[in-house]
């Protein structure tokens, strides 16, 4: 844990970013937008990892449930 | 000096969550809740110590485990709620953060309604009828 995972996120989000303009450039509107769609699934799923951990964390120190 | 390393880290977050809200704005949400997942569980684990000596003291105390247990489950669920509502807040969606704010408050009123009703119970058994 730290900066890595945003860092991580940055950096997939500025190559999507390129990636759908380069393919918005080239005429290939549908590719640009999976491409979109594929790095905000991957954001996801590596968030959603953390997201448990905390959701763990949180169990544990306050003893939710 | 961990205050230090908490201010860089919290600019390099501001700055990256800024810089990619401006390219995707779907990715900038997803990176401001991951700033904020870093800096919540940084906050846990400094809470766990302090939530293991509140046992202690209660505990050496002769205070009843239970009642500190839900003063516990109270500050978690209002700690998950909202970091869930300022997500929503964030994304552009006030309407559904203040209804994840008011589910919140809610349980939190359901978790602590034994304390309330044994206190009530004491105050009615102290005075007169």
């Amino acid at each position: 844990m730290g900066l890595d995972l945003i860092l991580k996120i940055a950096g997939i989000g500025i190559l999507v970013s390129v990636l759908c303009a380069v393919l918005k450039q080239q005429g290939k509107d549908e590719y640009s937008l999976m491409v979109g769609t594929a790095g905000l699934i991957v954001v996801l799923v590596m968030l959603v990892e953390h997201l448990g951990t905390l959701l763990a964390t949180v169990r544990a120190v306050f003893k939710l449930w | 000096m961990e205050v230090l390393q908490l201010f860089g880290m919290a600019l390099v977050a501001l700055a990256v969550v800024v810089v990619v809200r401006q390219l995707r704005p779907d990715i900038g949400v997803l990176a401001s809740v991951a700033a904020g997942l870093v800096f919540v569980a940084i906050a846990a684990l400094r809470l766990s110590y302090f939530a293991s000596a509140l046992d202690a003291l209660a505990d050496s105390a002769g205070v009843n485990r239970a009642h500190i247990d839900i003063v516990l489950r109270v500050v978690g669920v209002g700690y998950l709620a909202s970091f869930a509502a300022d997500t929503c807040r964030d994304a552009g969606e006030t309407a559904l953060a203040s209804r994840v704010e008011l589910a919140g408050n809610a349980l939190i009123l359901g978790m602590a309604s034994p304390l309330i009703f044994g206190l009530l119970e004491t105050v009615m058994r102290v005075l007169p009828r």
